[in-house]
């Protein structure tokens, strides 16, 4: 027989083996080892702390009383965790990007950073729990006392109260040693994790030996263990449809929102992906978990003695085959239930005490805020501890209190509904932007007080502190308020009655007053950052600063986060920002960046308390709300002007090509020009040196002197004339004309062209001139001189080029709208189409008849002169002959 | 700089991704109805259900635990093909744990 000493041993042995594990892995921790502690299997076996020894005895005895509805409890978290596309991803985001330290903290920091709310949820969290706690170590106590002599002296429940008092003393330094050895950032506590994986382990391998030593050593095998469920008393399928849903629904609620969960799941995530992992692998475990529960309980109910209690079937049943090993490690299964969720609901607790309850008492009692003397860091430490010790003396208190009655065993799922009033503010918190934190209260209280009154003061029966009478009667007769038949709710199952009315009460409340209510600006960012965790990328601005000093906030942050990182961050804070120094300017962004560290140590509303306290209370406002906005608007504003800025310097590329292309082109035609041009100048100089050379070898007759120096005067008048169209060109084509503006009429003006081709004559050939004087009566004001210059010109190009038998030339002069058109046709035969582009580049000449005598600038100065006076000059076809249009301004030529 | 919108359609990767992820957030749909439904229908009091209906219940329970862990795989090796989805990069996340105690 397995002696209780042993069993004490035993149990020792483990728990020292536990601490190893736990400082090892801290150890590991502190050294930047922690690789394989953050593996994903770690997290996944850490979730195992919502198995409880309520889940681990519980399962089978609650099998035993009423069949398969123990599986509920494990379906509900199997929906949460392969559906964590919908919830659980994003609630880990969020608690990762807020440094989220529970889920108190969650809901405060969501709602404007509200401590009210803060405290509202820990007080349900510590109302809840604390049975829960002490079913836990009323578990402990009962499965030793199993193995304890039955007869004896002793009064059997006071040697399970000091069994109790031991587990919870022995569970408080754990958890004090391991749970607060630091103010982790992130609130991860790597050695209590590791514990609790080990822990999950130990009871899962306990569960299945059990299970597999009833199957396949008691019953036989399969198939004669579904012949025994088919005859045992829970063969029969007895659920009513309602509570069915309802524990699905109330623990798929309770597996988020319950403290020790909310603590492993957000808090102690170390890497989001681990969540993918744990969405299948959680699952599995809490299969395996139940799957030897009813071949147990079926087992239990038929081996075991009539009147033995069914929650201790999972012990009592090796241990009446004698199998006294897996007794103990069916023991020791149960004492990892109970301490793994002891130990994590209590560092959960005590964080939410500590920081929404104890901190700001403290803080409010400190004068002058944190930066006056004092170690703010020693003191959370303190105050976490006290927590711890409260919790547990809260948990022990309770158990002996409660006398251990089998009350107790209808509280895990009485703790369930009470952690799930936490779910519309939740799901509120994450999915909606209208939720306020007044609704979010208006619900918690609600569902809290419905709770309380429909089914936590019920649960401790007639005796507790409602009277039978006051049960069956409701307050002073009024049966409308029966608690158990709220609203004449009459005939449903107590718990499905109490979860119905909470859950429509609070709901109903949260949504009602949501809606009602309009939120506070930091409400509204907040809501915004959680409501929209995947597109945010930065936080949001909540300060205005100015007002701190960088002094008071490192002072701050070093009692708090500890001298070396608060410096170091300081440090890098203020390398960011540009500045040389060690202490960083107080910018808006550097107290949003404050904030988070600290709010990673003492949650996001204390956290805002003490920035904001050194920040004199400049908090967020309207017109910073305001900001958020323009920064947006401008950041898309200043992506359309570069858009804009882009196109334009395409289209300036686009003009440089152009240009570039220009100027290769104009680079051409000057090559072309200066070859021509020395061609041109070649020629008469040519002759000119010749003719010359001739005249200075002498003894020439006085008439061939007088010829050959004859040759010499044309050629150089030739040559100044070509430098002088050359000159006028020049000047002509860089604008630097000067003009000289006078008044004539157009008649006067073609009198004078006329007259000087006349007079310049000794034209071998003579044109008849067509005129219409009537139409000529045009006062013009313009450079007249230059007007009739290449009037000049014109004509002279019809003289030398017209190949009529009988030339003659028409000018027509009219004018349309604001132009004055003067066209000169001749009879000829034009020019042909080919040459059309080319006649007013210079040099072009369409033929070689050296006749023409010019350089063939004529035409190019023409266009020039046209150009400077404003007109312009074309050749236009159809005409019959050689047509040149001359257009000019006419409000200029009236001017005068 | 400007993110932009994200766009209409997809390339044929995300989209996959996309469905995959649709898939994976109707398994507990799916797992709700199976588990719920029949516990509802079946007539109470009737003896020898509890063994069957244990049968039926682990081997949904199975079955969704092996379709989850298959969508698990299946979008982390979609995600690792490349593309990121716009509503997954990672942004806003806490500074890297350097897994130093403070």
């Amino acid at each position: 027989m397995l002696t209780l000493n042993v069993l004490v041993a035993i149990s020792l042995i483990y728990v020292i083996a536990l601490f190893s594990v736990a400082y090892v892995a801290e150890r590991r921790a502190a050294r930047g080892k922690a690789g394989w502690l953050r593996a994903p299997m770690i997290y996944t076996l850490s979730l195992s702390v919502y198995c409880t020894a309520w889940t681990f005895y519980g399962a089978v005895g609650y099998a035993a009383r009423s069949g398969l509805e123990f599986v509920t409890i494990y379906l509900g978290p199997t929906l949460v965790f392969i559906g964590w596309w919908w919830l659980l991803r994003k609630l880990v985001r969020i608690g990762r990007s807020q440094r989220i330290t529970s889920i108190a903290d969650l809901i405060s920091s969501r709602y404007g950073k509200s401590n009210s709310l803060a405290v509202i949820v820990t007080l349900m969290a510590v109302t809840a729990s604390t049975p829960y706690i002490a079913l836990q170590l009323q578990s402990v106590a009962l499965s030793f006392s199993v193995f304890a002599p039955t007869e004896g002296a002793f009064d059997a429940f006071a040697d399970q109260r000091t069994t109790a008092m031991w587990v919870a003393i022995g569970l408080a330094v754990f958890t004090v040693l391991f749970g607060t050895r630091n103010l982790d950032a992130n609130e991860r506590h790597h050695g209590v994790v590791m514990a609790i994986a080990v822990e999950a382990i130990v009871k899962l391998v306990a569960l299945l030996a059990v299970g597999a030593f009833v199957v396949w050593g008691m019953a036989g095998g399969i198939g004669p263990m579904l012949d025994r469920i088919d005859q045992s008393p829970v063969t029969a399928w007895d659920v009513e449809g309602s509570r069915w849903v309802g524990l699905i629904f109330v623990s798929a609620a309770a597996v988020i929102t319950l403290p020790r969960m909310f603590q492993v799941l957000v808090v102690e995530n170390a890497d989001e992906a681990h969540l993918s992992t744990a969405s299948w692998a959680f699952p599995g475990y809490l299969l395996l978990m139940s799957l030897f529960v009813i071949p147990i309980a079926v087992m239990g109910l038929e081996s075991m003695p009539a009147g033995s209690n069914p929650d201790l079937f999972v012990v009592t049943l090796p241990l009446s085959q004698d199998q006294n090993a897996l007794a103990a490690l069916a023991f020791l299964g149960g004492f990892s239930s109970a301490t793994s969720m002891v130990i994590v609901a209590s560092i959960a607790l005590s964080t939410m005490v500590s920081n929404h309850i104890i901190m700001p008492i403290w803080l409010s009692f400190q004068e002058g805020g944190a930066s006056v003397s004092g170690d703010v860091r020693r003191a959370m430490l303190r105050s976490r501890r006290a927590s711890i010790a409260a919790v547990m003396t809260l948990g022990y208190g309770y158990y002996a209190l409660s006398s251990g009655s089998e009350a107790l065993a209808a509280i895990g799922l009485i703790a369930f509904v009470g952690a799930a009033q936490v779910l519309p503010a939740l799901i509120g918190a994450i999915f909606w932007r209208g939720a306020t934190r007044r609704g979010a209260a208006a619900g918690l209280i609600a569902g809290f007080v419905v709770w309380a009154y429909t089914l936590y003061l019920p649960s401790f029966g007639a005796s507790g502190p409602m009277s039978g009478d006051f049960l069956s009667n409701g307050p002073g007769g009024l049966a409308a308020l029966r608690p158990q038949a709220l609203f004449g709710l009459v005939g449903l199952d107590p718990l499905v009655h109490a979860l119905l009315w909470s859950m429509v009460l609070n709901t109903g409340a949260f949504l009602v007053v949501s809606l009602m209510t309009f939120p506070s600006p930091m409400e509204r960012l907040q809501g915004a950052q959680f409501v929209n965790i995947f597109e945010h990328s930065n936080s949001p601005r909540s300060w205005t600063g100015g007002m701190a000093e960088a002094e008071d906030l490192l002072v701050m942050a070093q009692r708090i986060l500890g001298a070396r990182e608060a410096q170091s961050l300081f440090v890098s804070a203020a390398e960011d920002q540009g500045k040389s120094g060690y202490l960083p300017e107080p910018t808006p962004d550097f107290l949003a960046l404050l904030e988070r560290e600290l709010a990673g140590s003492v949650g996001a509303a204390t956290a805002h308390a003490m920035i904001s306290q050194i920040n004199g209370g400049a908090s967020v406002s309207v017109r910073d709300l305001m900001a958020v906005a323009d920064e947006t608007a401008q950041m898309m504003e200043y992506s359309s002007q570069l858009e804009a800025k882009s196109q334009e310097l395409e289209a300036i590329a686009g003009q440089l090509r152009e240009a570039n292309e220009k100027l290769t082109e104009l680079s051409i035609q000057k090559d072309a020009f200066l070859s021509q041009i020395s061609h041109e100048l070649r020629t008469p100089m040519t002759s000119i040196r010749s003719f010359s050379e001739i005249l200075m070898e002498g003894s020439l007759e006085e008439t061939e002197r007088q010829r050959y120096s004859k040759i010499i005067h044309g050629e150089s008048i030739r040559l100044t004339r070509l430098l002088d169209d050359l000159l006028d060109l020049s000047v002509l084509e860089n604008g630097q004309v000067v003009l000289n503006p006078q008044t004539d009429t157009l008649e006067a003006l073609l009198d004078r062209a006329v007259a000087s081709t006349v007079a310049a004559g000794q034209q071998p050939r003579s044109i008849r001139i067509l005129r219409t004087p009537g139409s000529e009566s045009i006062t013009l004001h313009t450079d007249t001189d230059r007007l009739v210059q290449v009037f000049i010109n014109i004509i002279a190009n019809s003289i030398k080029y017209c190949d009529a038998p009988d030339p003659e030339l028409r000018i027509d002069a009219r004018h349309t709208g604001d132009e004055l058109w003067l066209d000169f046709i001749d009879n000829g035969s034009g020019i042909p189409a080919r040459s059309e582009a080319v006649i007013f580049e210079k040099f072009a000449r369409i033929d070689d008849q050296s006749q023409a005598g010019g350089a063939g600038l004529g035409l190019a100065i023409c266009r020039e002169i046209m150009v400077n006076l404003r007109g312009s000059i074309r050749y236009m076809r159809g005409y019959g002959g050689a047509a040149f249009r001359v257009t000019l301004p006419i409000h200029l030529s009236q001017a005068a | 700089m400007a993110r932009g919108r994200p766009p209409i359609f997809l390339q044929p990767e995300p989209y996959r991704r996309r469905r995959l992820i649709d898939a994976a957030r109707l398994l507990p749909v799916f797992g709700t109805f199976l588990i719920i439904v029949p516990c509802l229908l079946l007539p109470k009091g009737l003896d020898g259900t509890t063994g069957s209906l244990m049968l039926y219940l682990f081997l949904v329970w199975t079955l969704l635990i092996i379709f989850a862990a298959l969508m698990t795989r299946y979008i982390r090796s979609a995600e690792q093909g490349g593309t990121t989805d716009v509503t997954s990069v990672d942004i806003g996340a806490g500074p890297p744990d350097t897994g130093e105690g403070r």
